[in-house]
This record gives C-alpha cells, structure tokens and sequence, in this order.
C-alpha cells in the first residue's frame, strides 16, 4: 500500500546572528545550514496494517506524514502510497487518502459539524444514500449522537475531535494518516478514539499510519512501529520486543508530604531525581504495583504517578546501542 | 462543473447560516450603506455645483457610475474581503493544508468559503442608483441592461483576478499582508470617469492597473456611450488576468509544498 | 520621575517595534492615496477656469496637505481595542499598573512618526509636480504644529471612546469604519469644504470633522484670520474635552462590566 525508498527532506536555513550587528553581516554573507528533517528513511507498509510512528518532538514524524499525504515535496527518495505518486496530488489519490492533524481542524467554528459534513460530501461527491449510510455507521461508532447539530465552538475538546475523524472518513478512504490524533485529550477519550481507529480498522480493511509521542497511543493500536529520532528510523519492527528489552522500567513519581533522605528512597528502587518533597524513581515493569503499595505504606506519601518511560530516554538509549547508526528493519540487537 | 456549482450553493447557505448569529452586522451595514451612497451623493452635489461635467460624464452619467461602483465594492465586501485576506491566517493555523488535501481546487475553496451575505446593503443600494440612473437617462433596455450585466461580470473578475494575486505574495511574503488594501485605496478612483484624470494617469488606470475597466466601462455601457474597443478589452482583460492568477496561484502553491515544514 | 522614565521606554519599545513594521507600513502610507486621487480629479475640473476661487495650484496645495494631515493622525486604535476586548486579551493588561491608555498612544505616535517620514517624499514629489506652494510663514508653522496636536487628540480620543464601546457590543469596529467615511467626506478630504453648498458648512461646524482636517490646513496654507484661527483652537479644545471626558467614562462603566461579566 505504502512504499517509501530513501525519502529525505532537507530544508537550507539562513543563519542570522542576533542582534543589530548580525542583521548587518547577513546582508553581505549569507551562512547557509542544511537542516535534515527526514533523512534516507525507507519502509513498506501493507494493505490494512495499523503502524505507530514514534519519536520525540522535532524528530520528523510530522514532516514525513505530509510527504506522504503530498502536502509536501520530498527533496529525494520515492514514495508511493495507494500506487499514486503523493507530491502530484492527483484527485483519486486525494479521494483515498485523509490526513487528520490532532489540535488543528476542519470543522466550521461557527456552524454545527453536520453542516461541514455537508460540504465534504460535495466536495468528495458522495451520492445521497451513500453518505447517509456512512454518516450513521460513523455516529454509531463515534457516539456522535446529540452532538452533530451543536455549534462546533460549544463541543469539549474530545467531542470535536470525534467530529474532525468523522468528517475525515466520511468519503472512506483507504488510507488514513494521523498526526497525533489523541494530543490534548483526556484519558478516556483518548481510549475512545483509539477503540475507534482500531474499530474502523477492522471493519473496513484500511491502512492506519499514526504519529504519536504518546506510547500507550502506539501500544493500544499498532503491532509495528516505526521509530523515528533525528529525521533517521531506528527502529521497525514490532512493539513487544521493542518495549521489553529497551524499557524494561516504569517511571514513580512521588510526592511526599516529608522529605526523606536519598538512601530511603533508594530502597525503593533506582533513584533518579530527589528534590525536597518530589521524587523520581525507577522501577521494573512487574514489580511496579507492588513498590508503589509498599512506597504508599511505608512513607508519608501525598501523591504518586505511574509513568512510561520518556519516548526520547528509550530512543537515546536506542541510539547508544546501536551506534548512531540507522538500524535495518528487525529487531535492535 | 456541478460539483463547484453544488460546492457554491452549500458555500451560501453556511454563509446565511453564519450570518443569522450576527443580525446587528446587518442592520449596521444597511447604515453603512446608507452613509456611502449618501456620501457619495454629497461629493457629486459639490462637484456639479462648481461644474458642467465632470471628464465629460453629465450628472446623471456621474450617478451611473456611482452605482456600478457601489456595485462593485459590495463585491469586494461580500466575497473578496472575508476570504482573500484570510489566507495568510490560514497558511500560519494550518487551515491551508487541509485545502490543498481536498480534491477540489484549493484556489476555489479559498476564495469563496465564506460570503458576507450581510454585506448585500451596498450591492442593493448601487443596484438601485444603477437603475435609477438608466432610468433617468433613457437606457434601460433589454439589451443595455444585458451588455451592462455582461461587463459588470467582466470587472468583479478582474478585481477578483488582481485581488487574488495580491493575496497569493502571502505565501512568499511574509508582512505585507496588507496589499489589497493598496489595490483597494486606488480602486477607489473608479468613483470618476476614467477621463477626468489627468493624460498619465488615464494611462496607469488602465494599462497599469485596470480600474477603467472596471468601474468606467460597465458605467458607459450604462450611460448609453459604450467605446466598443475598450468593452472588448475589458473581456480580454477579464480573461487574461483570471488565466495569470491561477497561473501565479499553482506557483505559489508549489513552492509552499517545497518550502513549508 | 518614574513616570518620564516610563513614557520614556514606552516610546523606545514602541519605536523598535514599529522599526520592525517598515514594510507593511509603507504599503499603508500608499493606501492613503485618497486625497492625491481628489486632487487629480478637482485640478482636472478646475483647468477651465477658478472654482469658488480654487485654481488648480490651490487644490493641488489643499490636498497635499490634507494628505500630509491624514497621515501625521493616522489613527486605528478602535478595531484594536474592540478585538482586544472581545477576545479578552485586554485582561494581561489589566493587571499591570499602566491605564493600557499610554501604551495606545505609545504606539500611535511611533508609527505616526514612521507615516511621515514615509510621506514627506511622496509630498514634496508632489508639490513639485503640481507647482502648488506652502506660504511657508512662521507663525503658520508653528500654529499648523498644534492644530495637528489638536486633531490627533480629539481623532484619538474619539475613536478609543468608539473602541471602549467593545465592551457593550461587538459592532464597535463597524462603528468606527462608519465613522470613518464621515471624517473623510466631512472633514474635507473628499471635497474642499469651501465648495460644499452653505447650509452644509454651516452644520459642519458643529461637528469635529472639519477640525480634524480642513482647520489644520488652513492654518498651514495661512487662510485663516486671527480671530477665526482663535475660535478654531478653542472648538478644538472643547471637543479634546468632551472626547477625553467620554473616554474616562466609558472606561471606568466598561471596566466594571468587563469584570463582573469574568474577563
């Protein structure tokens, strides 16, 4: 479905010293820096595969999903999605395709989101019939109901997210590119949009390509993951192998009503940060729960909060692992 | 073709929609209205109080012109002003990508989302002086009325076609969002016959930019003393200008894709 | 003290900002071409013979200045105040121990200064073209010098009254736009306000436009007597009041509806 060969995008920035006298040298000499925000990635995705994008802020996840949607023009490599060349951005590519980007929309402010839907099935040429069979299938999965004839600015943030992924899907499309599509949402929306695309997965065959820096996003949906760091992949294969042999941890975050000395806390498992009355620790996944009852009784503890570990600490441990070099398809040794 | 055309229809519904939240802009724009013929009025009384004619046009003339131009920036309010502008607004939120993602022509979605329907006060009301004019001056005729339309036509797609291009430098340039209100401040010469301004400025107005083809010619077809030469060249203006805004549009469009992060 | 200080840093900031807003800023001064455009067209009409005792050199030094007028008030604080109001951005400033007052005048002043720096060429280009002059007199000048004081506080004061009204209704911008097109045409832009029919000069005076524009003017061209140069300061000083006065008004009733509606 999707075929990426050696896809980089380069941006030349300009660089400007700050200041008065920085504006007066880049008048006569330009610096010149080559910025790589995708560098040679390559991967094939099969039809009806749901596949995690992950990485940290920055790291190109973003900018490869526009090549791919063909918002944006690759400076080398070749991609293909769906058989169509994405940069030409031909009407049938288009009409298979959605890109839904989380925190920006295409809803109407100021109308109710049916109205929108409207002017997608005009704008997608969807006979009458048709629309009113998606749009129901569509509510029902969504739990759109009540909602669609509400002004769009009255909706909570999750009731207008699961409008945009309406209106996105309305014209079916085979592919579905979703760029941080839980950002911002509480916990239990972001649980019922990824039942949802797991849901809409299953029923229509569609292949799901989905950036997230969130981890649970990628765990809950996609058996494989791509990741990202430095615009390089470092990592594509599946997630099982990859959580457990790079982040065999959980993140505890304390805090305490009564500060209490390091080797205290240190008992508890791997210290990683102590400041008066908060405290980080380490943990290994399977004796989490149990730590945190401990730390619970033990101590005098206000608070505590059970983390994953950052994307970006298991991205760098990745690349100390395998040398900064991008991995081929796999596992990580 | 029905697809745009079906595309438009629903563009105007939502826009009446939009509107009824916003009552009060409609009664205020009628007072504008009101103003901006009353105004424009008082101007041609003073002149015509001093003067025979003003480049040749008689008062009744003048009144024609004043119509046709009234027309034309009820145009500008209603379909130009809240989508053109918007476009450097939707290159920073985002918005422009989701256009470009739709397989319809982008350039379309942009210029006509939205239209001002509470804007139609000033339309009606150059409409109504128009008439009154033909009226006064013995051409309202089927054939006149129907060459008037056709020309009117003619100049909202050069202002559209000039209006546009401006607008699309957004994508290059990044604060000189206020372009069009430069076209705009010289469009406001169109209040007056061509030929009450002086030899070089008569040649900027219309080789430069075309504002006597847009408001001087529709008015002399009006009024009854139509130049055959420039009303085929208002068509030919029309359709070259309409041809080098998409042109310049489907440049800057490539260059966003290229450029933009 | 502390208060010269502040004003002080206030203009500086103002002034590297508006430094900033070179370019969309000479695009504005270009906007204004309305009265260039007028004096082409009265000087047009005027070439058969004096108009009310126009000729076209006078129109030509009318306008010029008009032009000159209109870009040393330049004045748009109505649409920032009413969309600061409704999108509740006026809230950060209120928490500052500042009347948000003076960083407005801040502000319109800087870019005042940059409208006639931008403009003074395209003047002068004109006066040269046109052959028009300025009986350039001293006492004029200075006299033009407050009249142009007086304008842009009674132009200022006026239309941050206007932006103020934002806090009962949203149609405050539209207000302001409307209020727009009578100064131009009332205030003689359009039309020199001697060729206007008498009875239309006689209520003009008892409106502010014309002391917005066609009395600094006249000053400037020195067509005024003593005493009608007198009575136009002191008409400028009784509508500065009345407009600073409505101001504070609106201010202090606008604030306490601002918070008790929740900022």
């Amino acid at each position: 479905m999707i075929s990426v060969k050696d896809l980089s995008k380069h941006y030349r920035v300009h660089e400007k010293e700050p200041g008065f006298l920085g504006s007066l040298k880049s008048l006569v000499r330009r610096r010149h820096r080559t910025v790589k925000a995708v560098d040679r990635v390559s991967f094939e995705i099969a039809p009806g595969e749901i596949v995690g994008f992950l990485g940290p802020n920055g790291a190109g996840k973003t900018t490869t999903l526009k090549m791919l949607s063909g918002l944006l023009h690759p400076s080398s490599g070749e991609v293909s999605v769906a058989g169509f060349v994405p940069k030409r951005r031909q009407r049938a590519f288009l009409s298979a395709i959605t890109l839904v980007m989380g925190q920006k929309q295409q809803l109407i402010w100021d109308l109710p989101a049916a109205d929108s839907f409207l002017v997608n099935q005009a704008i997608y040429d969807i006979p009458d019939a048709v629309y009113r069979r998606r749009l129901g299938e569509l509510t029902e999965m969504l739990g759109l109901q009540g909602l669609l004839n509400k002004q769009v600015r009255k909706l909570s943030l999750g009731e207008r997210m699961k409008c945009e992924l309406a209106a996105a899907l309305l014209h079916q499309p085979q592919v579905l590119f979703l760029d941080e599509p839980t950002i911002g949402l509480d916990v239990n929306m972001q649980q019922a949009v990824r039942d949802f695309i797991a849901g809409y997965n299953r029923r229509h065959g569609a292949t799901v390509v989905l950036t997230s820096h969130y981890m649970a996003d990628v765990t809950a949906l996609a058996k494989r993951i791509l990741v990202i760091d430095g615009g390089r992949m470092v990592f594509d294969g599946d997630f099982k192998s990859l959580a457990e042999s790079i982040a065999p941890q959980k993140v505890l975050k304390l805090q305490l009503r009564e500060p209490q000395p390091e080797a205290v806390l240190r008992r508890y498992g791997e210290l990683r940060e102590c400041d008066e009355l908060r405290a980080e620790l380490r943990v290994e996944r399977n004796a989490v729960t149990e730590t945190a009852a401990r730390l619970l009784n033990d101590l005098p503890v206000d608070d505590i909060g059970i983390e994953d570990v950052p994307i970006e600490e298991i991205v760098g441990k990745m690349f100390h692992r395998t040398n900064a070099a991008p991995a081929p398809a796999g596992r990580v040794a | 073709m029905t697809r745009y055309l079906r595309l438009l229809r629903i563009f105007l519904v939502n826009s009446l929609q939009l509107e009824m939240e916003y009552r009060a802009n409609f009664a205020m724009d009628a007072l504008n209205a009101l103003l901006a013929f009353g105004s424009g009025l008082l101007v041609l009384y003073a002149i015509f109080e001093h003067a025979e004619s003003i480049g040749g046009w008689s008062f009744p003339q003048a009144l024609a012109l004043l119509g046709v131009f009234m027309i034309l920036e009820g145009f500008i309010e209603l379909v130009l002003y809240p989508n053109l502008n918007s476009l450097p607004e939707y290159i920073r939120k985002g918005d422009m990508d989701f256009m470009l993602l739709k397989p319809v022509s982008a350039q379309f979605l942009v210029s006509f989302r939205y239209i001002r329907l509470w804007k139609l006060p000033e339309l009606a009301t150059g409409v109504a002086l128009l008439g009154y004019a033909m009226a006064a001056l013995n051409t309202l005729t089927p054939a006149t009325v129907a060459l008037t339309v056709v020309l009117l036509v003619s100049a909202a797609t050069i202002v559209y076609a000039i209006w546009c291009m401006l607008t699309t430098t957004a994508f290059w340039l990044v604060k000189v969002e206020n372009l069009p209100e430069f076209f705009y401040s010289i469009f406001s010469a169109g209040r007056f016959p061509v030929s009450a301004f002086p030899t070089w400025a008569r040649f900027a107005l219309t080789f430069i930019v075309p504002i006597a083809f847009v408001t001087t010619v529709p008015a002399s077809a009006a009024a009854g003393r139509l130049d055959g030469a420039m009303a085929a060249g208002s068509l030919l203006v029309a359709a070259l200008a309409l041809l080098l805004s998409h042109g310049l549009w489907r440049l800057a469009v490539a260059s966003y894709t290229s450029a933009s992060s | 003290m502390h208060r010269l200080r502040l004003l002080h840093r206030l203009f500086a900031v103002s002034a590297a900002e508006t430094a900033e807003y070179r370019a969309p800023i000479l695009v504005w001064v270009l906007t204004g071409t309305m009265p260039l455009i007028m004096m082409m067209i009265w000087m047009g009409l005027a070439k058969a013979g004096p108009m009310a005792g126009y000729e076209a050199e006078d129109f030509a030094a009318y306008f010029l200045a008009i032009f000159l007028v209109r870009q040393m008030t330049v004045c748009w604080v109505h649409e920032e105040l009413s969309r600061e109001i409704r999108l509740g951005e006026m809230s950060p400033r209120l928490l500052r121990p500042l009347d948000p007052y003076w960083l407005f005048v801040a502000q319109h002043l800087t870019v005042a200064a940059m409208h006639l720096v931008i403009a003074l060429p395209v003047a002068v280009i004109g006066f040269a073209a046109t052959g028009a002059t300025i009986p350039l007199e001293p006492a004029n000048s200075v006299l033009f010098v407050l009249a142009i004081a007086g304008a842009w506080t009674i132009r200022f004061n006026m239309l941050y009254g206007v932006g103020l009204l934002a806090f009962w209704t949203d149609q405050a911008a539209a207000l302001g736009n409307l209020i727009f097109t009578l100064y131009i045409v009332l205030g003689g832009a359009v039309v020199p306000l001697d060729l206007f029919p008498a009875s239309v000069q006689q209520a003009l005076a008892f409106l502010p436009f014309a002391y917005l524009l066609n009395f600094p003017v006249e000053v400037l061209l020195g067509k005024l007597t003593g005493p009608a140069v007198l009575r136009g300061f002191v008409v400028q000083l009784l509508w500065i009041l009345l407009f600073v006065g409505l101001r504070h008004l609106l201010w202090r009733n606008g604030l306490k509806r601002y918070s008790a509606v929740g900022a």
